[in-house]
């Protein structure tokens, strides 16, 4: 059964829980009831992957693969004891984790001279402003300005601040998400706000002296 | 990084139990630089706070549903499949189990009947001919020679003068045997010649079975 956007949900799905939903997909096939986890999931899913790699085509890609995942796995890997948006967000994140592994993989590869290019290897860098133009004029002013001060955090403090702040996960998930201890999760959470501070108080500045 | 030092993390976030979230704020009252890191931490969580979530773009959203619902549909046949493999796995383990039991059963019953003659390589034979029916149950004996039961199981005896039989006690007494031991039994028993003394004789009678 293909499902197109006018397909109706009814009432009575939009008031289950997560876990009801999820019975049902699995042991009916209600596609109705997939349609409704991801409507409840989707956007969390997937800002959290955009926030991760600040680049719409791959996030797409990310976020494809991600659900895909979830469907063809659901039946063997999910248990119903656990939190089924915990287990999506698992999948979501390794597969952004490995994507940022392949890129610097490829980064540390070419990264010596270019002959061809007669550029060096920081010379071939991205801009900063690593968010794409057409992405900012899609985000507003506020959340493409944070997006970017939180893309220029190490990998290991992004993941705990978008999982916090846009998953609202507790730390001691985020922990176990991530394979830390609950005291590294909150020491990567600190260390973020407080380079996530330094990068504010210096985008301040530059306005000061722009003005 | 020590767990004192992450405590601001967990206040801003209220993951801290009560009891712990009071000894805190007991410390904000008292250090003052603890005060101002927590102050800084809660604006730039404020300002985490608001980033709003970023939607997928419209045909993303249907073509994830679309290839998803299409990939589990395919998974389906395979997973039926699946199914009937294991069902067709279980019936066959089922089978072939119990056709095992049942071979080492019989292997049993040949094994105990064969151990019976191991240890008795010499076996006297006492099958009384004029005992009907008891072919029925003796046991064709020779020295070493495999032992068969016709019909029941027959747990072997030995008799006063020390001879094996091999076949039931009780059915080999035949009617005319159990009427003499029944009439001999009687004619044990004295009449009563003083009834004032029948409590005490009866206190001491025992009645016990007769030889054969």
């Amino acid at each position: 059964m293909r499902l197109t956007n006018n397909d109706h949900i009814p009432q009575n799905y939009e008031k289950m829980e997560d876990r009801e939903l999820v019975h049902l997909f699995r042991k009916k096939d209600d596609q109705l009831a997939f349609r409704e986890l991801m409507n409840r999931h989707q956007a969390k899913v997937y800002s959290y992957i955009f926030s991760m790699i600040q680049n719409r085509e791959i996030a797409n890609d990310i976020f494809q693969e991600t659900f895909t995942k979830v469907i063809t796995k659901m039946d063997d890997t999910y248990n119903e004891q656990g939190k089924w948006i915990a287990w999506v967000m698992r999948i979501a994140h390794n597969a952004t984790i490995d994507h940022i592994r392949k890129q610097k993989r490829f980064v540390d590869v070419t990264s010596s001279y270019d002959d061809e290019s007669k550029t060096d290897f920081y010379e071939r860098l991205p801009d900063e402003d690593s968010i794409g133009q057409h992405e900012k004029l899609e985000l507003d002013e506020s959340t493409s300005s944070l997006l970017k001060h939180i893309g220029n955090l190490p990998e290991e403090q992004r993941t705990v601040v978008m999982l916090r702040h846009y998953y609202e996960m507790p730390f001691k998930e985020i922990a176990e998400l991530t394979n830390v201890s609950i005291n590294t999760a909150l020491g990567r959470m600190r260390y973020a706000l407080i380079n996530l501070r330094k990068m504010f108080d210096e985008e301040h500045e530059k306005e000061q002296s722009n003005l | 990084m020590s767990k004192k030092e992450n405590q601001s993390i967990t206040y801003i976030y209220d993951e801290m139990d009560p009891s712990e979230k009071l000894e805190f704020e007991r410390d904000l009252e008292n250090d003052n630089n603890l005060l101002i890191e927590v102050e800084t931490f809660r604006k730039i969580s404020e300002r985490l706070f608001e980033l709003k979530a970023v939607q997928p773009p419209e045909e993303l959203y249907e073509a994830v549903l679309n290839k998803a619902f299409m990939m589990r549909q395919k998974q389906k046949p395979y997973q039926s499949g699946r199914y009937m493999f294991a069902a067709a796995a279980l019936v066959i383990i089922g089978l072939t189990s119990g056709l095992f039991l049942m071979n080492s059963n019989e292997a049993g019953t040949e094994n105990e009947t064969g151990s019976a003659m191991l240890g008795t390589p010499e076996i006297v034979v006492n099958s009384p001919v004029a005992v009907p029916g008891l072919m029925d149950y003796a046991t064709t004996v020779s020295s070493g020679a495999p032992l068969h039961t016709e019909t029941s199981r027959i747990e072997p005896w030995v008799d006063e003068n020390d001879v094996i039989n091999f076949y039931d006690r009780f059915r080999t007494t035949n009617n005319a045997s159990l009427d003499s031991m029944f009439h001999h039994s009687f004619q044990k028993l004295t009449p009563v010649t003083d009834p004032s003394q029948s409590i005490s004789i009866q206190r001491h009678l025992h009645l016990t079975g007769g030889r054969r």
